[in-house]
């Protein structure tokens, strides 16, 4: 198509502005400014990816540049489609919603499924010396910053180990070693360290009978059969960099973008604790028990954080001990109960 | 001459942009990104003007892909290695630590090749030596950190043992003014338009005053805010059992006060360095308000956080226009002056293969 429209002309050799006019003939374009004539044929012109209403940038096959508004372009030159695929699709409101909702389903998928199944995918083909590792690591931290010596009667402690023995031996796996340590400021708590270590707290093994001991190791149990600790380690890895490759882009995003991520970390936690709880279930009924049990050490456990703290005007659970770092106290008692009547 | 700068992106149009990206690189496993990445900086160049001319960037996608496979790399093995043995994460620190200097030059170098004014590109060039000295400053505290016998000064927590937790962040907060005004005169001296070098002189020790008021006006805020937030946490906490509210909203906090101390420092740091820096006859103004600039981030991350990151388009365009309305270039030497250096020419690959072997964006 034949016409004329007004561009910017750079011959990328200084940076002065030229304006020109373009003329179109046939398949030929012509430049003309003053002491300026220029002649293509328009399919050496090659144009750049339009972007938002910036105007389209064209590069010349003499190393110049013109610089129009993208329709006074369109208009005459025929401007190939495969160059501005992106834009195209930014276009369309369509396309915009689209992408939208997908986004929300598949950032939702990969948190809840995707992220939890890689991480369990690496863990069974982490070695056990990585875990013992990690269990060596991680003890030898909280014995130089948190635990001080238990002071539990070495009687109580052989009758635990005992228990943890006989729940393990039900559910045919190693045997875990048992640690026990005075908690400091975690209090009443019991970990399960990836490679088959439980540690148990002085606070947490006062509270409790041998009977609510044992419902505790065998949800503790349940996440050294299912190697949480590992798996959480790795599902914070996963995490992290799926959302440094999907936030990366965003300057000043990434620092919003942790208030998500707490959601998310409390949330897996939440997930491992229940499915701790599940496995303690099974275990405490083939091992003749109730899984209630579970329910009413959670209850005494409660019981004692009200009495220590009877005035708390914030009425919260307490921050620290057991009920801190399994949460949802309420929601496990009630589950408990049902595992019971099933 | 006076020339400002303006920029006249939307936040509508961007969004689409933004969202468009975000969905290819989530559908692709992030294998899209570098694509995200040139459009991204293709849009906010292509709409930021300077004397009726806009700016471009050029990156090759496959030169920035292969860059972010090396980074991703890097970080799943310090990651994991810093999970499993805090050890074994320093030792892979240690390691990596001689390439930092490099890995800055690089960046510094790729973005610059791959900016373009007028058909001109940009370009930068610096010395291994220079970025050391810049940034040496910063290894001072992990190494102090290393140093420490840490489960014996950590187990005790006496006068002189918190004393001695307390160095390697004290030796941080000391030297990072020095290492980011050297980082920033290393990064404006050796850039330059078409065949002209930037020059820009600035005193570190006006580094250091506006840090330390940024410290003040962090801590001010920070109190105000610890106050707000307990109020507004007791009183919410009171009425429904959601712990998690409470735990939300010291994290709203924490962003906001951060994003003061980045306003404040951002407005003072780029006015001082803006305007000591000179390309050719001409010098560059910068009239940021560290008030306005303070708001502007708190309302940013006050709307992303309420949209779970909805807002990003609109918070950038909005910053992006309020930074250029502020910056300007004025003096006797005429934009139209700048000539290629001899040789080269304008588009040719030569910024491509400068970044091809690293192109991280390290957002310094």
């Amino acid at each position: 198509m034949n016409g004329l429209f007004a561009a910017d002309y750079f011959d990328g050799l200084t940076s002065r502005r030229r304006a020109v006019e373009v003329v179109v003939v046939g398949d030929r374009i012509g430049l003309r400014g003053s002491e300026l004539s220029l002649d293509f044929r328009q399919r050496d012109l090659r144009p750049r990816p339009r972007v938002g209403s910036a105007p389209l940038d064209i590069e010349l096959p003499n190393g110049g540049l013109l610089v129009a508004p993208y329709d006074d372009v369109a208009s005459f030159i025929p401007i190939p489609p495969l160059a501005s695929l992106a834009d195209r699709l930014e276009r369309r409101m369509a396309v915009v919603l689209t992408a939208l909702a997908g986004l929300a389903v598949a950032v939702f998928l990969v948190y809840s499924r995707g992220i939890p199944w890689l991480a369990d995918v690496a863990a069974d083909r982490l070695p056990p010396q990585v875990e013992a590792d990690i269990a060596r690591e991680g003890l030898a931290f909280l014995d130089a910053n948190v635990f001080r010596a238990s002071h539990l009667p070495a009687a109580r402690r052989a009758g635990l180990q005992d228990r943890l023995g006989q729940l393990a031996a039900a559910e045919g796996m190693p045997v875990p070693r048992m640690e026990f340590r005075f908690g400091g400021f975690i209090g009443p708590n019991a970990l399960a360290l990836p490679g088959g270590v439980v540690v148990v707290t002085d606070q947490l093994a006062e509270i409790l009978d041998d009977e609510g001991m044992t419902a505790v190791l065998a949800h503790e149990l349940g996440h050294l059969r299912h190697r949480h600790g590992t798996r959480r380690i790795l599902q914070a890895s996963f995490a992290g960099l799926f959302t440094a490759a999907i936030f990366g882009d965003v300057s000043g995003g990434t620092l919003a973008a942790t208030v998500p991520a707490v959601f998310l970390y409390t949330g897996y936690a939440r997930d491992l604790e229940r499915d701790a709880d599940a496995f303690a279930f099974d275990l405490l009924r083939r091992t003749g028990r109730s899984p209630r049990l579970l329910a009413s050490a959670l209850q005494r456990l409660q019981d004692d954080v009200d009495r220590r703290r009877p005035k708390d005007a914030l009425a919260r659970p307490s921050r620290t001990g057991y009920l801190a770092s399994h949460p949802l106290t309420g929601e496990r008692i009630e589950a408990a109960e049902r595992a019971a009547v099933r | 001459m006076t020339e400002n700068f303006a920029f006249t992106g939307k936040a509508r149009e961007y969004f689409r942009v933004w969202i468009v990206n975000l969905f290819l690189t989530v559908a692709t496993l992030g294998l899209y990104s570098p694509w995200a990445k040139v459009r991204r900086k293709r849009y906010l160049h292509g709409h930021t003007w300077l004397a009726g001319s806009n700016f471009d960037y050029h990156g090759d996608p496959w030169a920035i892909l292969r860059g972010r496979l090396v980074a991703v790399a890097a970080f799943l093995l310090y990651t994991t290695t810093a999970h499993f043995s805090p050890r074994a994460g320093a030792a892979v620190l240690l390691v990596l630590m001689p390439a930092v200097p490099w890995l800055i030059l690089r960046s510094f170098a790729f973005n610059a090749a791959n900016t373009s004014w007028r058909h001109l590109r940009f370009g930068f060039e610096g010395r291994y030596s220079g970025a050391l000295r810049a940034i040496a400053p910063f290894a001072l505290a992990p190494l102090a950190t290393l140093l420490l016998p840490l489960p014996e000064v950590a187990g005790r927590p006496t006068l002189r043992n918190t004393a001695l937790l307390a160095a390697p962040g004290v030796l941080f907060g000391l030297a990072y003014p020095y290492a980011r005004a050297r980082l920033a005169m290393l990064h404006i001296g050796g850039s330059r338009y078409a065949g002209e070098a930037f020059r820009a002189r600035v005193g570190v020790g006006s580094f250091y005053g506006i840090y330390i008021k940024a410290f003040f006006v962090m801590f001010a805020f920070g109190a105000l805010m610890g106050i707000a937030t307990a109020l507004l946490g007791t009183l919410v906490a009171r009425r429904v059992q959601a712990p998690e509210l409470l735990d939300v909203a010291i994290i709203v906090a924490y962003v906001v006060i951060l994003a003061t101390a980045m306003g404040y420092t951002q407005a003072r740091t780029a006015n001082l360095l803006m305007n000591a820096t000179r390309l050719g006859g001409l010098g560059l103004r910068s009239k940021l308000s560290a008030k306005k600039l303070m708001s502007l981030y708190i309302g940013n991350v006050l709307a992303i956080s309420a949209t779970l990151g909805l807002a990003v388009p609109w918070a950038v365009v909005r910053t992006l226009r309020y930074r250029a309305a502020c910056l300007g270039m004025e003096g006797d030497g005429a934009l139209d002056a700048f000539a290629a250096p001899r040789g080269a020419r304008a588009v040719s690959a030569t910024g491509e293969e400068l970044g091809e072997v690293f192109a991280l964006d390290l957002s310094l």
